[in-house]
């Protein structure tokens, strides 16, 4: 029994349609995605901007008053886990994504630079671990590392982890890599003096870590939300 | 290169469902709703229904008392039980039948299914010409609803094929599943003359086309489908009476299952290979356009997506051992959250997929008058896929080193 031509044509249609929309609405959830993470990053300069301006004008403050700022550290947190899996989905080359990742480190460094002026001022003693990492290529052994960290952090509540892709053309980046002297062996991990190259595992890096937890680095005020 | 053959084969999988998905509509909408055509007692057709059995003492019984049942003119049904030659009770105790009128036992040396088949055939004289497993069992109305199917230029029948033990274990309730989603299929498929089998439990024939063909072969142990992709060489028209029930015993242990879609999926290959001529054939349709040819195809497609999915488990848990033994019981939280859930094109298309074979299931539970909310497609879905390729392996395996696939 012959069919008609007709038939295989509309499904042939039909079928190029249903991709085509399945592509549309992949492109859609991934638009959503990049203005999601915007959206964060936005949130998170103003935040650190919020947090500068009130530690400025709070100067006289006395210390016990500063608590830390779990928005912010949240927020990043957010932020570093969508960039991933953005980074994952799209590919670095994306421009979105690239774009992002500039902003993002910066943003790092300006709440590392800001934890550490907080922590100068009351004498405190921060605990802030700088992690450079590749890609898959040149790194095999980063996805490890970051899950290691990942497990540090969920330990030490109190160490922030600011994490850097080597090969960034970001300039402070690279002046965060020439001042700690951070060599091309990857993954690399700077907790104060220390540095790792290579896979370090959960107890090389709490070796490095003083043992007292809670350390105060922001004013009261900020735990008013700002936006 | 993974990424092309995946949606390659998506594509082909996709167009085939929408093809067909558009043809039971047009199919739908096309016929008008009347009433069931009552055939009166004296214009029915005389039929024979041969029984070919060997070693079923546990259902033959059950078998031919479903056949006693038919809603049928005595007069106008000869059931004919062919045991050949069983090692066990079966002789025995299709015997104790033998006084109903309707009944003839005839006993021979072992020499397979289709000679059983031939024997009878060649000694009946009625209009139409069927076999029941001797492990299933019809519905009363069953013949009576198939003969309205024999208009002008249809020469074979199939039936609306259901699971009699389906509630034995996990892995009948998922083959009742299987057959829901089959049924619809075929019925898909017998709109567009698509049937390339004609299954063993009450397929009927027309006596003379059937002798005409001559009759059955080996056919590498699936002759149901040997006769069937003759046929339709023949452009004999085979279609499906959705309202033909009958419910067959399915495998209720894991090799079992296996032993036996090694020999269906071997059998399908073999005999395809030996009509190859009908591939890519338009003069003989959808058959040999789509058909017989993503049939074939898909079995390697089929392995080919499941060695994809077990890369992907087996790379998933070597990485979360691999954490494990980095971080401990230091896992990452659950996160549930839109952003993480996977909306690439692939997954998309994976939804899709699912949702139109969703809805070919749903369409055969409704022939087959199941219910609905039966967990049996859940079972099907989440475990069938991962099985499956098992024997589809195997059964390509032995087709390409032309090793025969035992019966039992």
């Amino acid at each position: 029994m012959e069919t008609s031509w007709s038939r295989y044509i509309v499904a042939l249609i039909l079928t190029i349609g249903v991709f085509a929309t399945a592509a549309y609405i992949s492109i859609q959830f991934n638009n959503r995605r990049v203005t999601e993470i915007r959206g964060i990053g936005e949130n998170v300069a103003i935040d650190i901007l919020s947090l500068e301006t009130q530690f400025d004008l709070l100067s006289e403050l006395p210390c016990d008053t500063i608590q830390e700022d779990s928005d912010l550290s949240r927020e990043l947190g957010a932020l570093t886990e969508r960039l991933a899996y953005a980074e994952n989905t799209l590919g670095s080359d994306h421009e979105a994504v690239q774009r992002l990742k500039r902003q993002y480190f910066l943003l790092e460094i300006k709440d590392m630079i800001l934890m550490r002026k907080i922590a100068e001022k009351c004498e405190l003693k921060p605990v802030l671990a700088l992690y450079f990492y590749g890609t898959a290529d040149s790194c095999p052994e980063c996805e490890r590392q970051g899950n290691i960290l990942t497990a540090l952090q969920q330990e030490r509540p109190d160490v922030r982890v600011y994490s850097f892709d080597y090969a960034s053309d970001v300039p402070a980046v690279r002046t965060l890599i020439a001042l700690n002297k951070v060599s091309d062996q990857l993954p690399a991990v700077v907790i104060g003096r220390n540095q790792t190259n290579g896979l370090a595992s959960v107890e090389e890096l709490t070796n490095f870590l003083p043992p007292t937890p809670n350390i105060a680095t922001s004013t009261k005020a900020t735990t008013t939300k700002t936006r | 290169m993974v990424e092309h053959i995946t949606y390659g084969l998506i594509f082909i999988s996709l167009y085939v469902q929408i093809f067909f998905l558009l043809a039971v509509f047009e199919h739908s909408s096309r016929r008008k709703p009347k009433a069931t055509p009552v055939i009166a007692d004296a214009d029915l057709p005389s039929a024979t229904i041969v029984v070919p059995c060997w070693n079923e003492e546990k259902t033959v019984g059950g078998t031919i008392e479903s056949l006693l049942k038919l809603d049928y003119p005595v007069d106008k049904l000869k059931i004919v039980v062919v045991d050949d030659g069983s090692t066990d009770n079966t002789y025995e105790i299709a015997a104790q039948y033998a006084s109903d009128p309707r009944v003839s036992i005839i006993r021979k040396k072992n020499g397979g299914k289709f000679t059983a088949m031939n024997l009878a055939l060649a000694n009946t004289d009625t209009d139409l010409f069927g076999a029941l497993d001797a492990d299933s069992f019809v519905a009363p109305d069953a013949l009576r609803n198939a003969v309205k199917y024999f208009t002008d230029g249809v020469h074979a029948v199939t039936p609306a094929m259901g699971v009699a033990n389906g509630k034995k274990n996990l892995l009948t309730l998922m083959q009742r599943a299987e057959y829901a989603l089959g049924m619809a299929v075929k019925y898909a498929y017998s709109t567009q003359n698509a049937l390339f089998v004609t299954p063993g439990p009450f397929s009927l024939f027309r006596t003379k086309t059937a002798r005409e063909l001559g009759g059955w072969i080996h056919a590498h142990g699936t002759e149901d489908c040997e006769i069937a992709l003759r046929m339709q060489s023949r452009k004999l028209r085979i279609v499906n009476g959705p309202d033909v029930f009958v419910y067959t015993t399915v495998p209720r242990n894991v090799y079992r299952l296996y032993k036996q879609r090694v020999r269906w999926t071997y059998g399908f290959l073999m005999n395809a290979l030996s009509y190859r001529q009908l591939f890519f054939n338009r003069s003989h349709g959808p058959l040999g356009m789509l058909v017989l040819p993503t049939m074939v195809f898909m079995t390697a497609g089929a392995l080919y997506a499941y060695a994809l999915i077990l890369w992907h488990a087996g790379s998933g848990i070597g990485k979360w051992l691999i954490r494990i033994y980095d971080t401990g019981i230091h896992q990452p939280k659950l996160v549930i959250d839109w952003f993480f859930i996977d909306t690439s094109p692939i997954a998309v298309l994976a939804v899709v997929l699912f949702t139109i074979t969703l809805t070919f299931m749903v369409m055969g539970k409704r022939i087959l008058k199941q219910k609905l909310h039966s967990p049996d497609a859940i079972f099907y879905f989440l475990i069938y896929g991962f099985i499956a390729p098992v024997w589809l392996g195997a059964a390509l395996i032995r087709a390409i080193a032309g090793k025969q696939a035992p019966w039992r």
